[in-house]
């Protein structure tokens, strides 16, 4: 019987191994082309040569990492009154979604509870009435980096708030495959960007309540 | 070998930076740029989000220096960010659904389309075709193959980034292997046969 390839991997990086696997290597020339094999695929991808960022990418930068207002992108590592007031009211929204599913007693957040402040916390209207495709591009990926910066979700969930993200990914998902496409004019594209920025509206609500739900 | 390794700035250039000089950051930049965007577009495939990661990084390095204390860990250190950045952006819901097609496809026809488009020949090295067999690889093996045998980290720091245990690792390991080898063996059959003289 021949090693596997965790066991030539381990060989092949000094890990111990049992030593009847080290004794077959010293017999099975199968085995030794493998373990060969192994050290050539290592070394090959240690040699694959360094792909260069695009000569913009520092100017990017700078006006990223700017304090001051130096331009658009330098914006977006700003907190912005429009974007916390969405997420409030997405918290509203997604807390009542968690009410209205959950198994609550009193049916209403603890006082004091984070998820008694973003309860309480008025809805503003929605921010991307008759916004256009670019606007609503990188309202999308402010939503994406928003999302990804959140603390993972807790052990434990709801069934109805896990079946409701999966929900709104697996939207989200359909909606992107659609936009890959290439036969789509530039209404429907705005209207599949205008529908993906709602789902990301509503994952960030679910998310939210989910995380102050769970204190 | 991972483009970190080369990563060596002077003492003197991380304390300058430490300060706020963006001239010491550009010069920083110079050394850690290309490492960081060839990390994530080995893991993550697209150029667009491996800009996004490295710019990121980038930021994140001129707002934290005053967090790596050591110009010695300074290389680690960014490697670390960038590392965590591409692995969140790996969990995230863009590369959902292209995790289950790597999961679930045939990754054999991924690297057969890819060898199409470019065609078969001479022109297309070793290197290249372990590049494109890397990129056909599902992204969490592709990233535990790169991690572990380019970047250096060990099984038990990969569980540690991942959130997953050693042994996950050890199998992911294995089984990039083992598909890599599928993918280059049907590579080399594929250019074998299409090299051969026809006998009709």
């Amino acid at each position: 019987m021949h090693a596997t390839t965790e066991q030539l991997l381990s060989l092949r990086d000094g890990e111990p191994v049992p030593a009847e696997v080290a004794a077959h290597l010293d017999e099975c020339a199968h085995c030794t082309r493998e373990l060969v094999r192994l050290e050539q695929a290592r070394d090959g991808l240690r040699c694959l040569p360094p792909l260069q960022p695009p000569p913009s990418a520092w100017q990017e930068v700078l006006l990223r990492a700017a304090p001051g207002p130096a331009g658009p992108a330098a914006a977006r590592y700003r907190p912005r009154p429009a974007l916390l007031a969405a997420l409030a009211a997405s918290a509203v929204l997604a807390v009542a979604l968690l009410l209205a599913t959950g198994e609550r007693e009193t049916g209403a957040p603890l006082r004091g509870t984070t998820t008694d402040l973003v309860a309480s916390t008025p809805a503003p209207a929605s921010s991307v009435e008759g916004a256009g495709t670019p606007e609503l591009v990188e309202r999308s990926r402010r939503l994406e980096s928003a999302l990804r910066a959140m603390p993972a979700a807790p052990r434990v969930t709801r069934t109805s708030t896990a079946l409701a993200v999966a929900e709104l990914e697996d939207g989200i998902l359909e909606i992107d495959s659609t936009l890959s496409t290439r036969d789509i004019g530039p209404e429907r594209q705005q209207a599949l960007w205008r529908q993906r920025v709602d789902l990301m509206d509503a994952l960030m609500q679910v998310r939210y309540a989910e995380l102050a739900d769970a204190r | 070998m991972s483009g970190f390794a080369d990563c060596k700035p002077e003492a003197a250039m991380v304390e300058r930076a430490r300060h706020g000089d963006m001239q010491a950051h550009e010069a920083l930049y110079a050394a850690y740029g290309a490492p960081v965007y060839t990390l994530a577009m080995r893991l993550l495939g697209e150029p667009a989000q491996a800009d996004e990661i490295l710019q990121e990084t980038c930021v994140e390095v001129i707002r934290h220096l005053g967090a790596c204390r050591d110009a010695e860990a300074f290389a680690g250190w960014v490697k670390r960010i960038a590392t965590n950045k591409c692995l969140a952006q790996l969990r995230g819901a863009w590369h959902r659904k292209m995790r289950s097609l790597g999961d679930e496809s045939d990754v054999e026809a991924a690297l057969a389309m890819a060898a199409r488009e470019t065609g078969p020949g001479p022109e297309v090295d070793d290197g290249e075709r372990l590049a494109r067999a890397l990129s056909a690889l599902p992204p969490t093996a592709r990233a535990v193959v790169w991690l572990y045998d380019v970047e250096g980290y060990s099984h038990r720091e990969i569980a540690g980034l991942m959130g997953k245990s050693v042994s996950f690792s050890k199998s992911q390991l294995a089984r990039a292997h083992q598909r890599l080898r599928g993918l280059l063996v049907t590579d080399e059959e594929v250019h074998s046969c299409m090299r051969q003289p026809s006998n009709f």
